[in-house]
C-alpha cells in the first residue's frame, strides 16, 4: 500500500457521498410522494410534507455535488480523472464551465441540476393539487439520473457483480494503469491535464447545452401532469398548467435545437446549420413531438377534443428525449455520427430508465383508456374548427417525427436484429424528400387554421379569406423563384407554403394589432414560416464559390461540380472567388488557434481593385486532434460568404527542414565575361581576373596559376559580388569556392579551358524553401438570415405565449 | 364513414410509406466484393487504411485528390479514390467508412468515395498517461 503525496481526497469522498446522499433522498422522494399519489386522502398531507423535506434534502446534496465538482476542475485538481480528462491549465475561464459538462457524467449533473431548479419553482408556485404526481414524477427521473453518478459496484449472488453509474470523483490512479503510479509523488508529475476538445471551446458551447438541458428537464413536467391527470381522472384540470409548462418546454427546447445550429454554423467546418445528424435529430425529436403536445392542449382547453392523442403526445415526447439520451449516450450510433461518443457503460441504466417510463406511459394508458372522456357532445367534430385541424397539424408532427425516429434508429435495429442497414447514402435528401411536404402541409394548415374559428366557422368567408392569402402568395413565390431561380417544383411550392403563412399570419396579427402581446402563435407561425423560407433558399441555393477549376479534369462519369470544391492559394497569392480577389497573407497565432488572414478585394467603378475586407478563418493544429477548422464568415443583408480552410502545410516543415542545396550544375562561360541566366538570379560574369588581392596571398603564394571569376549576382531587388578562385600549385588544383547568404548561391570556378577560352562554372542553389499555402473551401449561403431572424420570431412569439398564458393561468386560478 | 376513421387510415398508410421508404432507400454495409457486384450503386463500405500502398494526396499538385488503399472487413484491399480535401487527421484513423460506388476507371475496379467518415484514436476520449 503506497501512500499517496499531494492528494486532496476530502472532496472527493464529499462529493461521492453526496451523489449517495442525493439518490437516498430521491429515493424517498418518490416513496413519500408515492404514497401521497396513491393513497388515502387524509393522510396526503403528511406524506408530501415528507416528500418535501426529502426533495430539499435532494437539492441541497445535488448542489453540493456540483460545488465540489465545479472546485475541483476549477483548482485543477488532477488526481481526479474527471479534471484531468476535461480540463487544462491553458483552458480559459468561462470554458471551465464547458469542461464540466463535457463528460457524461458532468452532463447528467446539469440535467439534475435543472430538475432541482424546476421542482423548487414548482414547488414554490404551483397548487398542492398536482404535486405529489408531479413529484413523484420528477423525483423518479432524479432516481434514476442520480444512480447514472453512483459509480458502485453491487455483488450479487449468483449473477457477479454489477456496476451502477460512473462517478466523476474517481482518481485518476484508480481509472489508469501506468508505472508512474507506482511513486508516492506521482501527481508533481501530472503537471496538466488531457485538456478540453478544441471543437467546444466556443461560446455557444458555453451557452447551448445548459438551455439544451433546461429543454430537457422541461419536458418532465408535462409527463408528471399526465400522470396525474390519468391516477387521480383529472382529465379537465390539468390542462391549464401542463400546457403552460408545454410552452416552457416547447420554448427551451427549441432555443437550445436554434442554438445548437448556431454553433454547428459558426464554429464546425460542415457547412450549414443541420445535417440531420442523429445527435441533432435526437434533440429535434422530443420538440416535434411537444409542439404536437401543445397543440393538441390547445384544442383540449377550448373544445374537448383530442384528449387521448393529446395524452400520448405529451409522455411521448418525455420518452423521446429519454430515448434521445440512450441514443446519444450508448455508442450505439457507432459510425452513423460524426460525432464520437464514449460508452461508459450506462447502456443497461439507460435503458431502464427509457423502458420504465415507456412502460409507466403504456400502463396508466391502458389502465384509464375506456374512461379518458372523448367528446362530451358526441357527433363529429366539424370540418370547418379549428380544433379539428390543429388536431390534424399536431398528427403531421406526429408522422414528421417518425419518418426521423425511423431513420435514426436504423443502428438500434441492426444491433437488435443483427442486421447491417446503413442509412441512405444522401442521408440528406433523403430526409428533405419526406420532410418537405410535411412542412408544407403544416405551414398552410397552420395559418388557415387560425383563420377558423372553435367549434364551426363559415365557410364563405374563410374561403375568400384564403382565396386572398393565394393570390398574394402566388405573386411572392413567382417573384421569389424568378429572383432566386429556382426551378424545382417541390421547392416552389414549399416557397409558396412560406409565403402563404407570412402572409396569413402577418394579415391576421394586422386585423388583431390592437392585443399585439397576446398573439404569441401568430408570432411563432410568422417566425417559423420565415425561417422555412430561409431554410429553402440557403440550401437550395447554397453555392460553392471556391470550385477549383484548374486542377485536373474529371472522368465524363462526373460532373465538375461534385467535387473539385477546394482551392490553393499560396502566401501572397490570390485567387478571384465570388467577385472578390481573395489573398492569402499570411497567419498569426493566438492562444491554440492559428489565424489565416485572408484578404478581400472587391473592384470599384473605375475598375481597380479595392481593400474590402479581411476574413481570419482558423485552425487547431492540435497534437491530439490534427486539423480542426473553424470558418469565418462575412454577413451581409440578403447572403453569407462563408470559408474554412481544409489543409494547410503542416507548420514544422516550414521550422524544422534545414535547407540543402541542390545538385551542382555546370555552366560554360566565355572567359572574357559572359551572363547567365538562372531561375530566379541573374548572374554577371565580368571577365577572368588573373590578377588576385592581397587577402589572396597565402593561398596563391608559389602558385603556377591563380584566377578568380568576379560575379555580380543579382536578384529581384538586391546585388551581391561573389568571387571564386582557382588555383594550380605544384601540378595540383585548388578550388575556392564562394556563396552568397541571400539568393543561397554556391559557386565554384571548376575548370579554364585556355583553347576555347572559355571557364566553367558549377554552380550550387539551395532547395526552394516549402511554400506557404492555404487549402479553402468558401459557400455562398443565400437569405441565410431569414433562418436566423425566423427562428428569433418563433422564440420570441413562444415567449409571448408563455408570459400570456401564465397571465391567464393565475387569473384563473384566482377565479377558483 | 366518420372523418377521424379516415384520418387514421391516412395516419396508418403514411406510417407504412415511411417504414417501406426507410427499408427500401437505406443503404447498407457492405465489403468491396459485394459494391463490385453493382457498379454505381452507393454503398458504405467499413475499413481500415491500407498502409502498405502510399497514401496520394500533395494539395499544391491537386487539393482535390485524395487516393489510398482501404481494407475492407473481409481482408480486401481497393484503391478508393476522394475528389475532395483530405479529412482532418486522416492517416491516423482507427477505421474509415466511405460512401460511394465502384466505378470503372481505366480498366480497373476504383471506389469513388463522395464522403469519408473516420474515427480517430482522439485523445479527448482516450485514457492515456
Amino acid at each position: 500500500m503506497i501512500s499517496y503525496e499531494g492528494e486532496l481526497l476530502w472532496p472527493g469522498n464529499l462529493g461521492h457521498g453526496a451523489v449517495i446522499a442525493s439518490f437516498c433522498a430521491a429515493l424517498l422522494g418518490v416513496l413519500a410522494y408515492g404514497h401521497a399519489l396513491l393513497g388515502h386522502k387524509l393522510e396526503r398531507g403528511r406524506w408530501e410534507t415528507w416528500g418535501r423535506w426529502a426533495f430539499g434534502l435532494h437539492s441541497l446534496a445535488v448542489f453540493i455535488v456540483i460545488g465540489v465538482l465545479f472546485g475541483i476542475i476549477y483548482t485543477h485538481r488532477y488526481e481526479y480523472h474527471y479534471a484531468w480528462s476535461h480540463a487544462s491549465k491553458a483552458l480559459p475561464v468561462r470554458y471551465i464551465l464547458s469542461a464540466f459538462w463535457e463528460g457524461q457524467e458532468g452532463s447528467f449533473l446539469l440535467w439534475i441540476f435543472w430538475h432541482v431548479v424546476l421542482g423548487l419553482f414548482f414547488l414554490a408556485s404551483t397548487g398542492r393539487r398536482w404535486e405529489s404526481g408531479v413529484m413523484t414524477v420528477l423525483c423518479l427521473a432524479q432516481l434514476m439520473l442520480s444512480s447514472m453518478l453512483l459509480g458502485t459496484l453491487f455483488e450479487i449472488p449468483m449473477l457477479g457483480s454489477l456496476k451502477i453509474g460512473s462517478s466523476p470523483f474517481v482518481l485518476l490512479r484508480e481509472t489508469l494503469q501506468a508505472p508512474i503510479f507506482d511513486r508516492p509523488d506521482y501527481l508533481q508529475w501530472i503537471t496538466d491535464g488531457n485538456g478540453l476538445n478544441p471543437l467546444l471551446q466556443n461560446p455557444w458551447m458555453v451557452i447551448h447545452p445548459p438551455v439544451l438541458f433546461l429543454g430537457f428537464a422541461a419536458c418532465t413536467l408535462p409527463f408528471g401532469y399526465a400522470v396525474t391527470a390519468l391516477v387521480r381522472r383529472l382529465y379537465r384540470e390539468w390542462v391549464g398548467p401542463a400546457l403552460a409548462w408545454t410552452l416552457v418546454a416547447v420554448l427551451t427546447l427549441g432555443s437550445g435545437i436554434v442554438m445548437g445550429a448556431a454553433w454547428a454554423y459558426e464554429s464546425l467546418n460542415f457547412g450549414g446549420y443541420w445535417a440531420w445528424d442523429p445527435v441533432e435529430n435526437a434533440s429535434l425529436l422530443p420538440w416535434l413531438l411537444m409542439v404536437g403536445a401543445l397543440h393538441g392542449l390547445h384544442a383540449y382547453s377550448k373544445s374537448g377534443y383530442s384528449l387521448k392523442s393529446t395524452l400520448m403526445m405529451v409522455m411521448l415526447g418525455f420518452v423521446l428525449v429519454l430515448y434521445a439520451t440512450f441514443l446519444t449516450r450508448s455508442g450505439i450510433l457507432g459510425e452513423s455520427s460524426v460525432h464520437s461518443f464514449t460508452d461508459l457503460g450506462l447502456s443497461g441504466q439507460l435503458l431502464a430508465f427509457l423502458f420504465l417510463f415507456f412502460g409507466l406511459m403504456v400502463f396508466l394508458l391502458a389502465l384509464r383508456w375506456k374512461e379518458i372522456p372523448g367528446k362530451e357532445k358526441g357527433g363529429e367534430e366539424s370540418g370547418t374548427s379549428r380544433e379539428f385541424w390543429l388536431f390534424v397539424g399536431s398528427m403531421t408532427l406526429v408522422v414528421s417525427a417518425f419518418q426521423i425516429l425511423l431513420t435514426t434508429s436504423i443502428p438500434v435495429f441492426n444491433a437488435v436484429a443483427g442486421t447491417s442497414m446503413a442509412p441512405p447514402a444522401d442521408v440528406v435528401a433523403y430526409y428533405n424528400r419526406w420532410q418537405l411536404p410535411i412542412a408544407v402541409l403544416i405551414l398552410l394548415m397552420g395559418t388557415t387554421a387560425f383563420r377558423l374559428r372553435f367549434g364551426r366557422s363559415e365557410p364563405a368567408p374563410v374561403l375568400r379569406w384564403m382565396m386572398m392569402i393565394t393570390v398574394v402568395s402566388v405573386v411572392l413565390t413567382l417573384l421569389i423563384g424568378y429572383t432566386q431561380q429556382i426551378g424545382y417544383w417541390s421547392y416552389l411550392l414549399l416557397i409558396f407554403a412560406a409565403c402563404y403563412a407570412m402572409a396569413g399570419n402577418l394579415h391576421l396579427l394586422f386585423l388583431a394589432r390592437k392585443r399585439l402581446a397576446a398573439q404569441g402563435g401568430l408570432w411563432a407561425h410568422w417566425g417559423f414560416a420565415l425561417m422555412m423560407l430561409g431554410v429553402l433558399v440557403s440550401s437550395s441555393r447554397k453555392e460553392v464559390v471556391s470550385l477549383n477549376l484548374d486542377g485536373t479534369p474529371l472522368g465524363s462519369n462526373f460532373s465538375p461540380a461534385q467535387a473539385r470544391e477546394n482551392v490553393l492559394i499560396y502566401q501572397d497569392q490570390s485567387k478571384t472567388m465570388a467577385g472578390y480577389q481573395v489573398t492569402y497573407t499570411g497567419d498569426s497565432i493566438a492562444g491554440p488557434n492559428r489565424y489565416y488572414k485572408l484578404l478581400f478585394q472587391k473592384k470599384n467603378a473605375q475598375g481597380q481593385w479595392v481593400y474590402h475586407r479581411t476574413l481570419y478563418p482558423n485552425a487547431q493544429i492540435n497534437p491530439k486532434m490534427g486539423l480542426i477548422a473553424s470558418p469565418a464568415t462575412m454577413h451581409f443583408w440578403d447572403h453569407d460568404l462563408y470559408m474554412h480552410v481544409t489543409q494547410v502545410p503542416d507548420p514544422e516543415n516550414f521550422e524544422q527542414k534545414s535547407r540543402t542545396y541542390a545538385e551542382p550544375v555546370l555552366h560554360y562561360l566565355d572567359a572574357r565575361g559572359d551572363t547567365l541566366m538562372l531561375k530566379e538570379s541573374l548572374v554577371i560574369f565580368e571577365g577572368l581576373q588573373t590578377r588576385l588581392d592581397d587577402e589572396w596571398k597565402e593561398e596563391t603564394a608559389g602558385a603556377e596559376a591563380a584566377v578568380g571569376a568576379p560575379l555580380r549576382v543579382r536578384n529581384l531587388n538586391e546585388e551581391f559580388r561573389l568571387m571564386p578562385v582557382y588555383v594550380l600549385r605544384g601540378g595540383v588544383e585548388f578550388r575556392y569556392p564562394d556563396q552568397t547568404q541571400e539568393p543561397g548561391m554556391r559557386v565554384e570556378l571548376q575548370k579554364i579551358d585556355p583553347q576555347s577560352g572559355q571557364v566553367a562554372l558549377s554552380v550550387q542553389t539551395l532547395q526552394p524553401a516549402p511554400r506557404a499555402y492555404v487549402v479553402l473551401k468558401m459557400l455562398r449561403f443565400p437569405w441565410i438570415n431569414a433562418v436566423w431572424y425566423g427562428s428569433f420570431l418563433l422564440v420570441g412569439g413562444l415567449s409571448l405565449s408563455v408570459v400570456h398564458r401564465n397571465r391567464q393561468y393565475s387569473r384563473e386560478r384566482t377565479a377558483d | 364513414m366518420k372523418r377521424s376513421a379516415i384520418l387514421l387510415l391516412l395516419l396508418l398508410g403514411t406510417g407504412l410509406a415511411i417504414l417501406v421508404s426507410t427499408l427500401g432507400e437505406s443503404s447498407s454495409y457492405v465489403d468491396f466484393e459485394t459494391a463490385a457486384t453493382e457498379p454505381g450503386r452507393s454503398y458504405h463500405v467499413v475499413g481500415t487504411l491500407d498502409r502498405s500502398v502510399p497514401l496520394v494526396y500533395d494539395a499544391e499538385k491537386d487539393a482535390n485528390l485524395l487516393q489510398f488503399a482501404l481494407v475492407d472487413q473481409k481482408g480486401l484491399s481497393r484503391t478508393v479514390v476522394y475528389y475532395g480535401a483530405k479529412p482532418q487527421d486522416f492517416e491516423r484513423s482507427e477505421q474509415v467508412v466511405v460512401v460511394g460506388a465502384i466505378q470503372k476507371q481505366a480498366g480497373q475496379p476504383t471506389f469513388v468515395a463522395d464522403q469519408i467518415l473516420t474515427k480517430c484514436p482522439s485523445k479527448y476520449t482516450e485514457d492515456t498517461l
